[in-house]
Formats: structure tokens, C-alpha cells, sequence
């Protein structure tokens, strides 16, 4: 066996994979691949908030926002080497994923032992990775393991970096190049500008001083309804050039 | 109860969306198909969300409604509602998503740190928030007093208080894929309603709607003939009548306008650009609307959740158009007999129900209010939300507590949502009779006044300082909010101005002049290099 996956998310349930990963990996000189996962799902930052505070509360050990630097901490003190990788997306499709690029020999995964309507909503990674795994998974239950030799390693690594919210990472800010900015704005704003046009004339044209212009006929409809589609039409029109344009 | 099998569809559909957003979370966690769960799904589920959090009862009950009694020109409101999405990705959607975090605050105070912008910044969501609400409790008290037969006052206090709990107790988890289920119940709803009414009076042409919208006089302009019309042509005797009815309205008035003869709501040059300017630039000061450009990952998934929601839009409001008219052309009598006896409100609301409970009965009618009821329970959900997220954040944990707990803010954020729910619902019993539409209207406009501004300035303007923005805010509030009392006060003008149907053309230039005036006068630009780094960081 030459590599052991572990998955963690902070969480208790996933300190005591860290655990046992390292110790798997020390009795067959193997490396420990430590995934951490961001999800990629379109939540609220209240939502996020709420969910946090939903897990932390089914926890009897405090969230840990630094998995990966502990399982590195952890392999070091028992002269294991640790691989870090961040990825984000859906969990379970990302650990599997990891699993099968690395080459990886077995999958070591927390299970937070939730039930009932928590585990209708949240569903369980460790069962879904069990299910749909190719290679070996070995599963450690919350509370399974002794974890106080991790607090003191904790404690260390919370001292050294700033604690973030398991959902908000901090963006790494970009270089400002002002003439990238200047014409990235004449581009918006000549949009804006083009659509302003089509836009205010279409209301003014259909305002009670001009209904008469609004009103003549063309091609079976008044004008000032086809001033009105025009709005639809040139706002999509303008929306495929900008995304064209901004590359996505 | 008057609806028993509607109802129950009602009841169904509801339970069925919040199961299904209970259950989606899960299968965010668990899908094993790397492929399949790739980048794009999570902005296609934001744009879905989106769409159910901008399409309100205005768009699905107030628009169309308004269409099929005053005639195209009320179509200008969906025009609006539209066109101010192009504004949002053109201006704010990228830079948005790379400087915000939680609230609209927070993007502000990234610039300009300090207590009373963010304070500013939080009191202007609330109260924009709060006004948007009001309208969308006027629409569900008007529908269920419809589906139920209660009397308006009790349906506005138990919808209010049922969209308010919903809120408080389960709606901050989950809410996203609620809003994304809502948004797809709301749009099929609404094709559904298009597909029915061309398919059964219109020979499956769309086209042939406009056609016979040319030969038609609209009810609120043909009111005045409306007992001479009723009798020969009664709304008893269904859409069999409503020719009959058209037919002899044009005959006695023949010179009138047509339901597509563009004017006829006559709204003067100076009313017409104040709300259309309100609506162009209101969406880029809502809230609501901007909380979601936070959720997706960078700013090019934000540009294409943006990008999918317009192309929703322009779908679904040329929907409402057609929809509209032709519930004017299949109800005409019926909405002759409801103008004639004064009851403006429940006719400017309901045509779309009336119209699904005409061609399908009690299924249908049911179909549709549960895509109502989607469009009103997303819209409230994802304004309590903005709202209650901002005075978590911006006041209790940025000003009041900021030792506070994750915990202790939630418990503070659902408590403020209770008490704006019952603000909502009192403003929501004052205001009974006035279309939907227009009331959210006047929030773009208050939008279009506030946010509108001093967002574009706060990512586009380095010279702009602290003073111009909380000057820009302060104006723009104080006269946008001057004028909106006024128009429900039934004044006739304030300071020498006539008040108009939005406030925008007056709020909207004071706003920006004053934030000009003040930042050539001062000179703290706020962290300006490191803030537009980030916000205009690819």
C-alpha cells in the first residue's frame, strides 16, 4: 500500500480519520493524502451561517478551520508524510475523483454518525463514498477514538494562523492595473450608454406626448409595441456581446 | 372553504418544493458523478433562485393583471423589470461578487470603513426591504381571499404571519433551493397559463392574441359603458360573452383605443420617465437581489447566473404579456363587472387566477396560485433574508455586539425578521387597494435612489470620497422616501414639484448630485487602490 486518502472537513467526525490515516500509513510506510473539499453550492452567506452553527452544535469538540496543517502536524510527529490538496465542488464526486487521479490505495473517512431529518438534509459523504468507491474505504465513527493528543497541535496551529469561517475563504486580491479598469469602464459604460438609448427613447416614444408616433402601425403591430420588444431584443443582444467580450 | 381542491393542489405543490429543497442539499454533498456535478450547476441553481427571488407578485400577479385592464401600457412595467437586469451585469455584477462578503454594507464599508456607513448602508436595506415586502403580503392577502373566500384582512394577517414563520423557523436553511424550485414553479405556471389560453381561445397562435388585443376596448377605459354592456353580455354566461361584450364596447365606443394602442394609461411625459428611470436603475440597488450575486464562486459565475436569469426574463415577461391580454379578451365582462362595482384591487390582481380557474377549474386555479404563492414566498424569504442578514451583521455584530456569536446573531436576525413580518403586514392592510406592481415599483424607485448610486460610484468612482457617499445615501433616502409617502398621502406636490407616480426622477439626480457635490468638497477616498483591486480583480 502506497497511498492512503483521507477526507476532512474540520469537523470532529474527520479529526479521527486523521488519526487513523497517519497511523495506517506509518505500520505500511505509506503517504497520506489529506483532501480538504470546499463545496461549490450557491448558498446565502446566512444560510452558510446557519448550517455552521446547526453542525457545531452536534459537536462535542470544537470546529478546527485548518484540517490540512493538522494533518501534516500530526504525520510529522509520527515521521509520516503528508500531501495536501484543496479542491472544490460536490464532496463525495471530488474525493473520488482525487481517489482515482492519485492512484490512491484506500480511502479514510469520518462518518458524523447523523440521523433523522439532519441526515435527510445533509445526506452522508462517508456512506455515498462507501457506495460508489472502487477501492477499499474504511470508515471512523464520531467518538470512535481518543482524540486529546490532537489538542495540543491544535491549540499550536490555531496560534499561528487566523482562524476563518469553514465557508468564507478570504479571496486573494488582484493587481489593480489602471488601464485594464479604464477600459473594461468605457466598455460597460458604452454598453450601458447604447442601452440607455434604446431604452429611454422606447419610454419617451410611449409616453402621452408622442402615443401619436407610438401609435403608428408597422407590420400589423404599433410602433410602440416594437419599441418595446426592441428592448428585449437589444438586451440580449448586449448581454452576449459583454459576456463575450469579459471571456466567460 | 369556497376552493377545496385547489386548495389542496396549493397545499401540495408547496410541501412538494419544500421537500424537494430539503432534500437537494443532500444531493449537493453526496453525487458521485464528478462530471455531472462540474462547474456549471451551482450558477445555474443561482440564476433558477434568482429568477424566484426577483419575480414577485408583481410580475406574475400585478403585471399582467395590469395589462388586462388598462392594456399595453402596462406592459412597460415588465419592460422595466427586465431592462434593469442588462444595468446589473453591465455595471455591478463582476465587481459585486469580487468586494462583497455578506451584505451591501459590507461592499460599502470594504471601501470605507467606519461605523456610519455601514449603519447607512443597513438602515436603507431594512426600510427598501420592508417596502418591497408590503407588496407581496397585498398580493397573497387578495389571492387566498380569492381561493378561500375569507375577508382580506384576516387572509393579509394569516398569509403574513405564515410567510413570516416560514422565514423564521425554516426558511434560512435551504432557502436558495427553495428560491430555484420557486422560480421553476413560477415560470412553468406561468407557460402553462400561455399554452392553455392560446391553445383553447386563440387556436393555438400567439400572434392571433394581439390580433383580436387590436379590436378591443381596455376594461378600465370602457368602465363607463359597463352597464350597457353587462346586461346584454353577463359574466355568468363565460368567454362566450366576452365577444359580445368587446364587440359592443367598440360599438359604442368607436374612437376609443385599443388594448395594444400604446398611450392609453396616459401617463405624461414626466410620470412615465420617472418610472422608467426607477425601474432601469432599481434592481442595481436591491438588496435582495444583490445578496445573490454573493453565493457563487467568482465573478464569472456571478456574470453567468446573470446572463441565465435575463434570458428567463425576457421568456417569462413576454409571457405575461400575452397572458395578460388575453385575460382581458377571455374575461372581459367579468373584469367590466369588477371595475363597475369598484373592486379595483382584487381585478388588478387576480386576472391571471380568474383566467386558470376559467379554462381549468379548481386544478388549474390551484397550479396557479401555488406558482403565485412560489413568486411571493421566494420574493418575501429572499428580502426577510437580505434584511435580517444585514442587521445581523452590519448593526448587531458590527456595532452593537461585535464579541457576538454566529449563534447569538442568528437568534437576533430571526427575531428582526418576526418584527418586519408584522411592520409588512400592517403597512400591507393600509395599502389593500393598490396593484402590486406599482407598489413594488416605488421600492425600485427608493432602490434606484440609495444603492443604485453609491454602488456604481463606490466600484467605478475613485474620487469618490466618504462624505459624498453617506451624502449621496442620506439624499437619496430622505427624498425618495419624501415622495413615496406623499403619492400614498394623496398629495398633489411636495416642495414646489408635482409628485409622480415614482419618485426616481427627483431622488434619483439629488442622490447623485449631492454624493458629486460633496466628493469634490472632501477628500477621504476610502481604501481605494486596495478596493478596486479586488473589485475589478479578474
Amino acid at each position: 500500500m502506497e497511498k492512503v486518502l483521507v477526507a476532512m472537513d474540520g469537523y470532529e467526525a474527520s479529526l479521527g480519520a486523521i488519526k487513523k490515516a497517519v497511523e495506517i500509513a506509518g505500520r505500511y510506510g505509506a503517504e497520506v493524502v489529506a483532501v480538504q473539499v470546499e463545496e461549490d453550492v450557491p448558498l446565502l452567506p446566512m444560510e452558510k451561517e446557519t448550517e455552521s452553527v446547526n453542525r457545531i452544535r452536534e459537536q462535542q469538540m470544537p470546529f478546527f478551520s485548518a484540517p490540512l496543517e493538522l494533518a501534516t502536524a500530526y504525520g510529522q510527529k509520527h515521521g509520516v508524510s503528508v500531501r495536501q490538496v484543496k479542491a472544490r465542488g460536490i464532496i463525495t464526486a471530488v474525493i473520488l475523483k482525487i481517489a482515482q487521479d492519485l492512484g490512491v490505495d484506500m480511502i479514510i473517512i469520518g462518518d458524523s454518525g447523523r440521523q433523522g431529518l439532519q441526515k435527510l438534509h445533509f445526506g452522508s459523504v462517508s456512506e455515498s463514498v462507501v457506495r460508489s468507491s472502487a477501492i477499499p474505504v474504511l470508515v471512523v465513527k464520531k467518538g470512535s477514538l481518543d482524540l486529546s493528543d490532537l489538542a495540543p497541535l491544535m491549540t499550536e496551529i490555531a496560534g499561528r494562523t487566523v482562524p476563518g469561517s469553514p465557508s468564507q475563504p478570504e479571496a486573494a486580491p488582484g493587481i489593480f492595473e489602471t488601464d485594464a479598469f479604464r477600459k473594461r469602464m468605457r466598455f460597460s459604460f458604452g454598453l450601458l450608454g447604447l442601452y440607455s438609448l434604446i431604452y429611454f427613447l422606447a419610454a419617451l416614444f410611449t409616453s402621452a406626448q408622442f402615443k401619436e408616433l407610438a401609435q403608428v402601425e408597422i407590420l400589423g403591430l404599433p410602433f410602440g409595441v416594437w419599441l418595446g420588444l426592441s428592448v428585449f431584443a437589444g438586451g440580449l443582444g448586449i448581454t452576449r456581446v459583454y459576456l463575450v467580450k469579459e471571456g466567460s | 372553504m369556497e376552493n377545496p381542491i385547489a386548495f389542496t393542489v396549493v397545499v401540495l405543490s408547496m410541501f412538494l418544493a419544500f421537500f424537494v429543497s430539503w432534500y437537494s442539499r443532500r444531493w449537493t454533498r453526496t453525487t458521485a458523478e464528478f462530471y455531472v456535478a462540474g462547474g456549471k450547476i451551482p450558477w445555474r441553481i443561482n440564476a433558477m433562485a434568482m429568477l424566484g427571488d426577483y419575480c414577485s407578485a408583481a410580475s406574475f400577479l400585478g403585471v399582467a393583471g395590469a395589462i388586462a385592464l388598462g392594456g399595453i401600457d402596462s406592459w412597460w412595467l415588465a419592460v422595466g423589470f427586465f431592462a434593469a437586469w442588462i444595468v446589473v451585469l453591465l455595471v455591478l455584477a463582476g465587481p459585486l461578487k469580487n468586494a462583497g462578503k455578506f451584505t451591501v454594507g459590507d461592499l460599502l464599508s470594504a471601501r470605507f470603513d467606519g461605523k456610519t456607513v455601514r449603519i447607512l448602508a443597513m438602515l436603507a436595506t431594512v426600510i427598501l426591504c420592508t417596502l418591497y415586502l408590503v407588496p407581496q403580503m397585498v398580493g397573497a392577502g387578495h389571492l387566498f381571499q380569492l381561493l378561500l373566500g375569507w375577508d382580506y384582512i384576516t387572509t393579509v394577517l394569516v398569509t403574513g404571519s405564515l410567510m413570516g414563520a416560514y422565514v423564521v423557523l425554516g426558511g434560512m436553511r435551504g432557502t436558495t433551493y427553495n428560491q430555484a424550485i420557486q422560480g421553476v414553479m413560477l415560470m412553468g405556471a406561468m407557460l402553462l397559463v400561455l399554452v392553455l389560453v392560446t391553445a383553447l381561445h386563440f387556436g393555438g397562435n400567439p400572434i392571433k392574441i394581439l390580433a383580436a388585443a387590436r379590436e378591443a376596448v381596455p376594461p378600465s377605459v370602457a368602465v363607463g359603458a359597463a352597464s350597457q354592456v353587462l346586461q346584454a353580455s353577463p359574466p355568468e354566461a363565460g368567454p362566450a360573452s366576452a365577444s359580445g361584450a368587446i364587440a359592443a364596447v367598440k360599438q359604442l365606443m368607436p374612437e376609443a383605443p385599443s388594448a395594444i394602442t400604446p398611450g392609453v394609461g396616459l401617463k405624461d411625459v414626466w410620470n412615465q420617465m420617472s418610472l422608467v428611470l426607477g425601474l432601469f436603475f432599481g434592481v442595481v440597488g436591491l438588496p435582495h437581489i444583490l445578496i445573490r450575486f454573493y453565493t457563487v464562486r467568482d465573478a464569472r459565475a456571478a456574470r453567468k447566473s446573470a446572463e441565465a436569469t435575463i434570458i428567463g426574463l425576457a421568456v417569462f415577461y413576454i409571457a405575461v404579456m400575452l397572458v395578460g391580454l388575453g385575460g382581458m379578451l377571455v374575461l372581459y365582462p367579468t373584469l367590466l363587472e369588477m371595475l363597475a362595482a369598484g373592486k379595483t384591487g382584487a381585478a388588478t390582481n387576480l386576472t391571471v387566477p380568474l383566467l386558470g380557474s376559467l379554462m381549468g377549474g379548481q386544478v388549474l386555479l390551484g397550479v396557479i396560485v401555488a406558482g403565485a404563492l412560489a413568486a411571493m414566498l421566494s420574493t418575501s424569504a429572499g428580502l426577510l433574508i437580505s434584511a435580517t442578514t444585514s442587521l445581523a451583521h452590519d448593526l448587531y455584530a458590527g456595532v452593537v455586539k461585535p464579541s457576538s456569536t454566529d449563534r447569538e446573531r442568528l437568534i437576533f436576525a430571526k427575531t428582526c425578521a418576526g418584527i418586519l413580518a408584522v411592520i409588512a403586514i400592517i403597512l400591507a392592510v393600509y395599502l389593500k387597494n393598490q396593484n402590486v406592481a406599482v407598489l413594488v415599483g416605488m421600492a425600485f424607485g427608493i432602490a434606484a435612489s440609495t444603492f443604485a448610486p453609491a454602488l456604481t460610484a463606490a466600484v467605478w468612482w475613485k474620487r469618490l470620497t466618504r462624505e459624498g457617499l453617506i451624502a449621496g445615501l442620506s439624499v437619496g433616502l430622505v427624498v425618495s422616501l419624501l415622495y413615496t409617502f406623499a403619492k400614498y398621502a394623496g398629495m398633489a406636490s411636495v416642495l414646489g414639484l408635482p409628485v409622480l407616480i415614482n419618485p426616481a426622477l427627483y431622488s434619483l439626480p439629488a442622490a447623485t448630485g449631492a454624493m458629486i457635490l460633496a466628493s469634490y468638497l472632501t477628500s477621504d477616498r476610502g481604501k481605494v487602490a486596495e478596493f478596486m483591486a479586488t473589485a475589478h480583480s479578474r
